[in-house]
Formats: structure tokens, sequence, C-alpha cells
């Protein structure tokens, strides 16, 4: 069985706690997004500095993470939407507006458990395409981005083609598709052992 | 909602699985190189840095960024959550 980090397990668990208590009390599942995701869904193997949460219920999410330990991002004198914890050195970031541009099917949603608490994850299928779409965002592209977007691929189980391509061609603003990814999954597959 | 349910514990041996059906030993691990970070994603950052280094020892984690400029302008994403 591959390891996740001891302080990603430590600091999932935690947030899962807090997301399950703001559930309990009414508010919107938050959604786990960005590089703890992949760090979820890459079994560890592609690591991250922070847990980006997407919520409907900040406020009440944002008390719940207090509960659990974390602190305010507060140095400059107002609370941002930055938290972080001082022991497990985990930051979280609070993102609002609609997920993924309102484009990630809900049905599709991912829930994982962790002990007695748990937290949401979009589809794979979305996190890849957000990585093509951070790969495709520079002129110059960028390249650990693409090859992400591929661990990514070659990693999940029961990958939903159509509803893969779309989300990369909404990403991408048209530039890329399934094919692209492909490509960039034989390539990794290839060049790594 | 009827939403796909998995233990951190299934998620682990799933990818296990994987891994050792891609024949892989391990996996490759492309980074962030920390230039695109938002400001408010390198201050979070700066935070822990200097939490850990208040408590005398460096992050257990290390990340890629810039350090905050201080006259920096909050983005149109920051916004305040006082009363």
């Amino acid at each position: 069985m591959m390891a996740y980090r001891p302080e990603f397990l430590e600091g999932l668990a935690l947030i899962a706690k807090a997301a399950t208590a703001a559930v309990k009390s009414g508010g919107t599942p938050p959604i786990l997004v960005g590089g703890a995701a992949v760090e979820f869904f890459t079994g560890g193997a592609i690591t991250s500095g922070d847990f980006d949460l997407w919520t409907a219920s900040e406020n009440l999410l944002r008390r719940n993470l207090l509960i659990v330990g974390f602190k305010d991002e507060d140095r400059r004198g107002h609370l941002a939407r930055g938290f972080y914890h001082p022991d497990l050195d985990m930051g979280v970031e609070l993102v609002s507006g609609t997920l993924f541009d309102g484009r990630c099917d809900r049905s599709r949603l991912v829930m994982a458990t962790i002990g007695d608490a748990a937290i949401h994850l979009p589809p794979v299928e979305d996190l890849i395409a957000d990585r093509m779409g951070q790969y495709n965002s520079a002129p110059r592209k960028v390249p650990a981005m693409r090859e992400q977007a591929a661990i990514l691929y070659l990693l999940a189980d029961d990958l939903d083609e159509a509803y893969l391509e779309r989300r990369i061609r909404e990403d991408t603003a048209g530039d890329f598709g399934l094919s692209d990814l492909k490509e960039a999954a034989h390539e990794l597959s290839h060049d790594h052992d | 909602m009827n939403y796909r349910t998995i233990t951190i514990e299934q998620q682990a041996e799933r990818i296990a699985r994987r891994v050792k059906a891609l024949g892989w030993s391990t996996v490759p691990a492309p980074v962030n190189d920390g230039t695109r970070r938002t400001v408010e994603k390198r201050r979070l950052l700066a935070a822990i840095s200097e939490s850990a280094g208040a408590q005398g020892r460096t992050p257990r984690f290390r990340a890629r960024f810039v350090p905050p400029d201080d006259g920096q302008e909050e983005t149109a994403e920051v916004r305040s959550l006082q009363e």
C-alpha cells in the first residue's frame, strides 16, 4: 500500500472533521480542490503545500476550521481566506464562487472518508481538465501541469472519456482534448519506469 | 445525492495496484515551480514558514513560492471576513 505523508493524512483528517461538522450544522459540503485533491488522487505521489477548499458556507466552515486547530492567516491585520495549522505546517485556503466555473457535474462528486469524517472531492476528470487548463495558461505552456494531468489519467479507474473530453475542451478553450492527454500519458508511461 | 464513496485506505490500495499494473517502481512527481501562485497563496505559505521558524524548526513541507511583497495590493479574490 502506498503511503500518504503523515502530515497530509493528519491535515485531511482535521479538514474532514471540520467539513463534517459544518455539514451537520446545515452547511453545504465543502469540496477539496487543487493540489491537495491531486495528492489524494495520486496516492501522495504529487504533494501539495496546502488544501484548497471550495465552500458555499464560508463562515460556518471557517468556525469549524478554527475549532479543529487551524489559525487565521491574519498577519496583515485583517482576516483573509487563508488558515494554517501551526503543528502540521499545512495551510487551507477557502475558494468560493462556482465550482470549476459551474462546469463540474456534481452528481460525479467523490466522498472520501477518513475515520468517522468525510470530505468531498471533484471527479478526477475535472482535476485532469483543470491541470490541462493550467498547462495551457501561459504562452510557453506549463509542462509540469500536463505531466500531472497525465499521471492523474494513468492512475485513474473507470474514467468517463466523453465527459473528460468535454471538460478538457472547456478548460483549454478548445485548444486541447482527450487525444492530447492520451499522447502525454503515452510519453510519460514510455519514459518512466 | 448518491456520492461515490471511498475510504482513504481503499484509495491508497487502489493507487498501489495501478502503479504496479503500470510497472512503475515510483510515480513521477512533477512539481509546481511556484511562479504562478497568487498573492494570498504566497502570504499563506509565508505564514506557515514563519510559524515553523518561530518554533525553531523548518516547515515540514517546503513549497516553492516567492515571498509576498508587503506593499503588494490584495487581489479581488481576497476579501475580509471581518464583521
